[in-house]
């Protein structure tokens, strides 16, 4: 059973009884392990690899591996070099991709000559995915003690031979304020029209769960629902134009495991069922102790991704989302054009102006003006 | 009845026997001897004198034509306590009276003086001692001549066997006390109420002791082998009144130690939580026996796992003892009678796990009157029925109880999860059937439900969740003679549990397990003599597993069928022991067990290199076993000894030494048993559990008995426990092999309690206990902590219980239950590391740091209605504090990632004073 089900559970029929509340942890035990991420595909790179050291849970510091001669292997025995690119970051070559059908074997050599390799790792094709949409369900929220409303999204993949897959989301999307500020207020009290409106933004998100499914357990070769994403009806993505975009890897059976146990380990509830956590080893080996314990994982996998746009009006019991912030008609303030850089100052902005009256419409900088938290220019994909 | 002391002096003034010269003519044979008495009087002109009743239902069954009236009335009278006297043309049938001719007369009676206490003094005369009774219904001044006359002898020694009862509700009374001064010969009433004694023939005052009832005596003359029941009243007046009752010695007395019994009456002094009285519950406030948690199912014995427990309810084992994950036991306490806890010392006659035996009854119906009793608390609702069916031979006992949560649920504060469900029930039904005095049958079923349905969070999981107990058992209990009792039974039990997922109609999907396991047993009790005690018996089970099968829940759900092969098993043993009192100090008990377990076919079983971890990579061959082929056989004996050696009148010390293997095993890689805990049965790899432990205990009774002290200490080497790697997997896993690992444990312990009677009663006890498991497999996925001992999940050092119950007035209560103990393991993260955009939990050493301790106090109020006996029905009203000081007790500590950063929490289950008012009845 899923874990934090229980918890639920319990919270459900001892209701006002139980309670969750944050324990402090003293981290003294701390143990540090070497850990590398890697993965490789089949589109064009530059691919990284990122060689750290796991951290006390007190802080976050990334402690960086620096220096580290890392290469890729393939099975013909040619070589490609990551190169340093900042702190224990190391990219490939911005043109090398990953060939279908190639193994893949990472080796690392540390400055003080320690050498780590992992296991060989088969690139194998993914299949397409074939649809993404969405329905309304409800889910508890974050809390865990009420249920909200909003859009599940799923993944349909085409047919495949292929059993294990790793899911990324990286979504986009439009941000529209109530009154786009249109006119920049010059020195000299002039206003000049932008080209581009203050007030329409865009922003994106990237995954950062691991996802990851079988089709092992279904009669079909394909996966059938997948759920992705939620979003909620809380929040802002899908008050005007939505676009989602799922990458399928196509993962080897070991990092499939690999996952779904760093995954439990990430997860538990803190019921009395939960699995026996562990440290969870991955496919890097130290060649020369092969005792040393390393965590982390170097993937090899093909990709296929998709991307879909979405609107509101495409889901049936949705509310439609309320803009953040609080947006009065009746807090617009109408005046003439050589008053409006005092308002400007106070951080308002002017969405309209009347040459002709000389009369400018002007609201409050939140319900004007997305640029202060969101870009102007949309994504290089965007489509309207 | 007076009839017959008459005779006796008519006759002995006679003090002659002259022979009739009668032969009978007639065969009679299936007349009633009354009429063939009247026949014979018409034709020969001879008298009888007799008295009806003793005849009635005597009828002829061999010809009696052509012998003479004296061998023909021999015959007839075999097996019975009648003879007769005859005197000229008259015939006086006597019964349990015996003509002694003079000399004989007075021999006996001087043989009498010389030979003191053993001698049969009193046999003629028996009337004449003080104070006697010739009303049968003034139990204790009456005399009862038990056996028949004619078969005593001056130093002879004769078996008196009965059933101890209460007086009120006919049920049997185990524990009871049945005893004779001087000399000194005592037994204790088993679970049936039965008792034996062998006592020189004569005349004796029969003491019977119970705590909470009166303290009876009966005056008897023992003839030969007979019977005797007594029947016991309640002890109104108990706690003002000094009794030296039989549990109490049986502290100091009773050969076995490690037991605890728990009556239901010990149930209602304790506070309850939710409104639901709860027999387990209380086991855990006994030293030695621990839960994981609030909402915590299963019990750690010693150091034992949660699935090393023998719940048996009716004979028949109990699989999952919870309703709603450990809140509930699954037996309603209305219709339980008591329950016995070993955990150390088991008899033979039990086996198949390691740790400990719950053994529950439930009640014995009333056979006379009708009865109910019931509650009502504001999470369940319960009525429990004995009804007589066929008056004083068959009586039926009915139970149920049932969850209202959902009406609560939906009024609670977290409303919105009100769409979820929550259910459960359970239900036991019993008949008790008297075929006649040497046979009892008994049949019973039990069954329990729990149903859950949410609504939230179910996208990824299941949607829907129930297990089930079923089972049932019919037993035929028989006596052979009175120092001879055996019973036959066959028992049948199912666990089950199904979990649905229906929230994506592609994906939805029905799994489920299930295990059922039937048996049949024999068992014998033999009293040879009033210090031997001899039992043994045979059982065989059968097993068959289903470990677990998927199955899409619509024609539209692409959801892969998957059915594991079923795990068959056979379990037969052979037992023995005897329980021997070598001198009025030293008792020992002695007891072996021979257990054969046969892993059955179907089922194809891989082989891996030698010396390698088992997995996918590491198979070299495999094995196709057919249906019932023996794919494995375990065999191995059991013993149990025990010894009690008495220092003085107050106290003893006890010692023990055992060893107990187990062929079922619950796989959970959890604390606590969950419903979801998929039992495997021993097989091509995984091998039986076994445990041998040693214990020794000194035991004290104070202040005449009303303080028990005792202290014991045990040490457990166990070998094969089961344990996971990291990650695993066994739902739905067909080779468990690959996930499962066995290795040695050891547990050690020493405990202290003190119990208390009177108008202040209870107990106090402190524990200090471990235990610790070794996993050091071939390859690191098979070691966990380096291959060391490390604590278990469920090692918690200190314990300390306190029960104590105050009565203000006889209608008014006050108790407290306070527990501490030390937080038990977790295994705690030792750094974060950053992967895959997000932050990752590194876990190392299993079970390195402890949640904090636990502590809490709850408070119970019972107010009873007034005691008229007249009333129609008696209540009580009870109120209780749960956790008074309201402190967070932490349940677990755990971490996790939400939104890519980790996270410690504590889940405390009850944080707050939880206050519970219930009203029961009873009528």
């Amino acid at each position: 059973m899923r874990l934090s089900t229980y918890t639920v559970l319990l919270l459900m029929l001892t209701g006002f009884l139980s309670c969750v509340k944050p324990y402090d942890f003293d981290p003294d035990n701390f143990e540090r392990t070497l850990v590398v991420e890697g993965q490789l595909s089949n589109e064009t790179g530059p691919h990284v690899i990122t060689i750290t050291y796991t951290y006390p849970l007190d802080t976050v510091l990334n402690e960086y591996v620096r220096g580290a001669n890392v290469w890729v292997e393939d099975e013909n025995g040619d070589q490609t070099i990551f190169s340093q690119s900042e702190d224990g970051i190391y990219q490939s070559p911005p043109g090398f991709a990953g060939k279908v059908g190639s193994t893949y074997q990472l080796h690392i050599t540390m400055e003080n000559g320690e050498e780590y390799q992992s296991k060989p790792e088969l690139l194998q094709a993914a299949p397409p995915i074939a649809t993404i949409y969405g329905r309304y369900t409800e889910q508890p929220n974050e809390a865990g003690e009420q249920n909200v409303g909003g859009i599940q999204f799923f993944i349909d993949s085409e047919e495949t031979d292929h059993q294990y897959f790793r899911y990324e989301w990286e979504e986009g999307y439009k941000i529209a304020t109530p009154y786009p500020a249109r006119y920049r207020v010059n020195e000299d009290s002039t206003l000049e029209y932008m080209d581009t409106s203050l007030g329409i933004c865009y922003q994106e998100r990237f995954s950062n769960e691991l996802f990851y499914s079988t089709t092992n357990t279904s009669t079909a070769n394909q996966i059938i629902e997948f759920p992705i994403r939620f979003i909620s009806e809380e929040q802002q993505q899908l008050r005007t134009r939505y676009a989602l975009l799922v990458k399928q890897f196509a993962i080897s059976e070991s990092a499939y495991l690999f996952y779904k146990q760093l995954n439990e380990n990430n997860q538990s509830g803190g019921s009395l069922f939960d699995q026996q956590s562990g440290m969870v080893i991955g496919n890097i080996t130290s060649i020369d102790n092969p005792n040393q314990n390393i965590l982390g994982y170097f993937e090899a996998a093909g990709v296929a991704e998709k991307r879909s746009y979405f609107k509101p009006g495409d889901f049936e019991e949705f509310d439609f989302p309320r803009y953040p912030y609080n947006c009065p008609y009746s807090e617009i303030i109408e005046t003439t054009s050589d008053s409006a850089g005092y308002f400007v100052e106070q951080g308002a902005n002017v969405f309209l102006y009347d040459p002709f009256l000389d009369q400018v419409s002007i609201h409050t900088r939140s319900c004007t003006d997305c640029s202060f938290y969101a870009t102007l220019t949309p994504p290089t994909y965007w489509e309207e | 009845m007076k009839y017959s002391i008459t005779l006796l002096l008519f006759s002995i003034s006679l003090g002659l026997i002259a022979q009739s010269g009668i032969v009978i003519s007639e065969s009679y044979v299936d007349q009633p001897v009354d009429e063939v008495f009247q026949d014979i009087s018409e034709k020969h002109a001879l008298q009888f004198y007799y008295e009806r009743g003793w005849i009635d239902s005597l009828k002829v069954t061999k010809p009696l034509t052509g012998q003479k009236l004296e061998s023909a009335l021999d015959d007839l009278f075999e097996g019975t306590t009648l003879n007769y006297y005859q005197d000229d043309n008259k015939l006086i049938l006597l019964n349990n009276v015996v003509i002694i001719e003079e000399p004989g007369f007075m021999e006996v009676f001087t043989e009498e003086l010389t030979s003191e206490e053993l001698s049969t003094r009193g046999l003629v005369f028996s009337r004449e001692y003080s104070a006697q009774s010739s009303d049968k219904s003034d139990l204790e001044n009456y005399v009862f001549e038990i056996g028949n006359r004619t078969q005593t002898s001056n130093s002879g020694k004769a078996t008196l066997a009965g059933y101890v009862t209460d007086e009120e509700t006919g049920e049997s009374i185990e524990g009871a006390f049945v005893f004779v001064q001087n000399p000194m010969i005592g037994t204790t009433s088993d679970g049936d109420g039965f008792y034996s004694l062998s006592l020189p023939h004569g005349k004796h005052k029969i003491y019977i002791q119970f705590s909470g009832m009166k303290t009876t005596f009966r005056n008897v003359i023992l003839f030969s082998n007979g019977k005797l029941d007594i029947s016991m009243d309640v002890d109104v007046i108990a706690l003002q009144e000094v009794t030296v009752s039989a549990d109490r010695d049986e502290n100091i007395n009773n050969v076995q130690m490690g037991v605890s019994k728990i009556s239901t009456e010990e149930v209602k002094t304790v506070p309850i939580v939710l409104g639901e009285n709860d027999i387990l519950k209380i086991a855990t406030t006994k030293a030695g026996v621990q839960n994981v948690g609030e909402g915590a199912s299963g019990f750690n014995v010693r150091g034992g796992k949660t699935d090393q427990n023998l719940v048996l309810f009716g004979g028949a084992p109990v699989y999952n003892t919870s309703h709603f994950f450990g809140f509930f036991s699954v037996f309603n306490s209305d219709a339980i009678r008591n329950m016995e806890v070993y955990k150390s010392s088991i008899p033979a006659k039990y086996g198949g796990r390691l740790s400990s035996v719950f053994d529950i009854s439930s009640k014995e119906p009333d056979k006379t009157t009708f009865h109910g009793e019931g509650g009502i608390s504001p999470i369940t609702s319960k009525l429990t029925l004995e009804i007589p069916i066929i008056k004083e031979k068959t009586s039926l006992l009915l139970s149920g109880r049932t969850t209202y949560s959902n009406w609560v649920l939906k009024r609670a504060k977290s409303a919105n999860f009100s769409e979820n469900e929550v259910s459960f029930y359970d239900i036991i039904a019993k008949v008790d059937h008297q075929i006649n005095e040497k046979n009892d049958l008994t049949f019973s079923t039990y069954m329990s439900s729990d149903d859950f349905r949410l609504s939230s969070d179910t996208l990824f999981s299941f949607s829907n969740f129930g297990y089930k107990n079923f089972n049932s058992s019919i037993k035929w209990d028989h006596d052979f003679s009175t120092s001879l009792v055996g019973s036959l039974s066959s028992t049948f039990t199912r666990y089950s549990y199904a979990i649905t997922y229906d929230e994506s109609i592609p994906n939805g999907f029905e799994q489920d397990f299930d295990l059922t396991e039937g048996s049949i047993a024999a068992d014998l009790n033999y009293y040879p003599s009033e210090v031997l005690t001899l039992n043994a018996g045979m059982s065989s089970k059968l097993y068959n597993v289903n470990p677990g099968s998927k199955t899409p829940l619509t024609s539209e759900s692409i959801v892969k069928s998957d059915e594991l092969s079923h795990e068959k098993g056979l379990e037969t043993a052979l037992y023995a022991s005897s329980q021997y009192n070598l001198n009025e100090d030293l008792q020992l008990y002695a007891g072996l067990r021979y257990v054969v377990f046969n892993a059955l076919g179907p089922k194809d079983v891989y082989q891996y290199l030698s010396g390698s971890p088992k997995n996918g990579e590491t198979i070299n061959d495999s094995i196709n076993f057919t249906n019932g082929a023996v794919i494995k056989t375990y065999h191995g004996p059991e013993w149990r000894f025990s010894a009690r050696y008495t220092l003085n009148s107050t106290s003893s010390v006890k010692a023990g030494i055992s060893r107990t293997k187990q062929y079922i095993h619950s796989l959970s890689n959890s604390a606590s048993l969950s419903p979801t805990d998929t039992w495997r049965l021993s097989g091509y790899h995984l091998m039986p559990q076994s445990a041998d432990q040693v214990s020794l205990g000194y035991f004290k009774n104070l202040f005449r008995n009303t303080i028990e002290v005792s202290v014991e200490g045990y040490y457990k080497w166990m070998d094969n426990l089961v344990d996971f790697k990291t990650g695993a997997d066994f739902l739905l896993n067909e080779n468990i092999e690959r996930v499962a690992l066995q290795g040695p444990g050891k547990s050690y312990g020493l405990e202290f309690s003190l119990n208390k009677s009177g108008r202040l009663n209870g107990w106090i006890n402190y524990a200090y206990a471990r235990t610790f498991i070794k996993l050091d497999g071939t390859a690191a996925e098979e070691t966990v902590n380096e291959g060391q001992y490390f604590p278990t999940a469920y090692d918690k050092p200190h314990t300390i219980n306190l029960v104590a119950n105050y009565k203000l007035t006889r209608r008014l209560s006050f108790s407290i239950n306070s527990t501490y103990n030390t937080g038990r393991p977790v295994t705690v993260p030792v750094a974060g590391f950053n992967f895959m955009g997000s932050q990752n939990i590194n876990f190392s050493d299993r079970n390195s740091f402890r949640i904090p301790d636990y502590f809490r106090i709850d408070l119970g109020i019972n107010l009873e209605g007034n005691h008229k006996i007249e009333k129609l029905s008696h209540s009580f009203w009870s109120l209780s504090i749960y956790n008074l000081t309201g402190r967070d007790n932490p349940f677990s500590v755990f971490f996790d990632v939400k939104d890519g950063e980790i996270k410690g929490s504590q889940l405390i289950v009850f944080g707050d004073p939880v206050p519970t008012l219930s009203y029961n009845f009873k009528f």
